[in-house]
C-alpha cells in the first residue's frame, strides 16, 4: 500500500527525495508525522505542522544529504 | 527579529515521546536526527534579535525535555556539498555547480579530495558567497560559536569539580 502524502508539499517533495535515495519513510502516529529511515544513519523526524514548511524541507534533505553522500 | 539558522548537536537518546516534547517545547523550528543509541543532532531556524539570543533559546527548549542535553552547536570548518548547499539555502546540485565553476568562477579550491567527495574551508566558501552571492556570513559567529562551545563544555564538566575549582573558572571566565 502506497504510504501517504505528507500534507505540506514542499516536505512531501523532500520525502520523495529521500526515497529516490534509497531511504524509507516510516509513519507514525499524529506528532512526529513519521521518520526517514535511510541507510547506517539515525533516524530523521518528520514534523505534520514544522514552524516553516520550506525549511523543514530543506533540513530533511540536509540530513538526507549528509547520510547518502 | 532576524532568522538564524544552525546545527546543535544533543546528548541523549531520541525515542518518539520525546520527539513529540520537543515539539511541545517550542522545537517545532527544528529538524531533529537521532535514535535510541543517541547521540543526535538539530537544524535549527530560530527567530531572534541575535545569533547569541537564538542559541541559547534553542538550547533552552531542547533541554526543557528530561534526558536531553545540549553538548555544542556545530563550527566544522571543513565541508561538504551537503552542508555548503544547506549552508547557501541550495540545492547539492546546484552548489556542485557553483564549485565547478560552470555558473560562476572563482569558487575556492577543495582542501580535501576524497574518493567519497572533497571538502572546502567554510571561511573560503562564506567570503566567497559574501562577495558572489550577496549573502551577509559573520566572520565573527565562527569565534563566537567557538566561546559558546567552550561555555557548554565548562557546564558538561562544572559538575565534576570542587566548589572553590567552579569559583575559580568563574573568575577566569569573568576575567579580560
Amino acid at each position: 500500500m502506497p504510504r501517504p502524502r505528507h500534507p505540506k508539499p514542499e516536505v512531501e517533495q523532500a520525502l520523495q527525495y529521500a526515497e529516490a535515495r534509497g531511504c524509507q519513510i516510516e509513519m507514525s502516529p499524529g506528532h512526529p508525522w513519521g521518520k526517514i529511515r535511510c541507510p547506517g544513519c539515525a533516524l530523521i523526524w518528520i514534523w505534520s505542522t514544522p514552524k516553516n514548511a520550506g525549511n523543514h524541507a530543506k533540513d530533511l534533505r540536509h540530513k538526507v544529504d549528509r547520510c547518502v553522500g | 527579529m532576524n532568522e538564524y539558522s544552525f546545527t546543535l548537536q544533543i546528548d541523549g537518546p531520541l525515542t518518539e515521546e520525546r520527539v513529540r516534547a520537543l515539539y511541545e517545547s517550542g522545537c517545532g523550528d527544528m529538524t531533529f536526527q537521532g535514535d535510541e543509541t543517541g547521540p543526535g543532532s538539530a537544524d535549527v531556524h530560530r527567530e531572534a534579535p541575535n545569533f547569541v539570543d537564538a542559541i541559547l533559546s534553542a538550547v533552552s527548549d531542547i533541554e526543557h525535555v528530561r534526558g536531553l542535553t545540549v553538548h555544542g552547536v556545530e563550527n566544522q570548518e571543513l565541508v561538504g556539498l551537503a552542508d555548503i548547499a544547506w549552508r547557501l539555502d541550495r540545492t547539492v546540485e546546484s552548489s556542485r555547480l557553483l564549485a565547478s565553476g560552470r555558473r560562476r568562477s572563482g569558487f575556492p579550491s577543495p582542501v580535501v579530495r576524497r574518493r567519497r567527495g572533497q571538502l572546502w574551508r567554510w571561511s573560503e566558501v562564506a567570503a566567497w558567497a559574501n562577495e558572489h552571492l550577496d549573502m551577509h556570513f559573520d566572520p565573527h559567529e565562527t569565534d563566537l560559536i567557538a566561546a559558546i562551545n567552550a561555555a557548554l563544555e565548562v557546564r558538561r564538566l562544572a559538575s565534576r569539580l570542587a566548589e572553590r575549582e567552579r569559583r575559580a573558572l568563574r573568575m577566569l571566565a569573568a576575567a579580560g
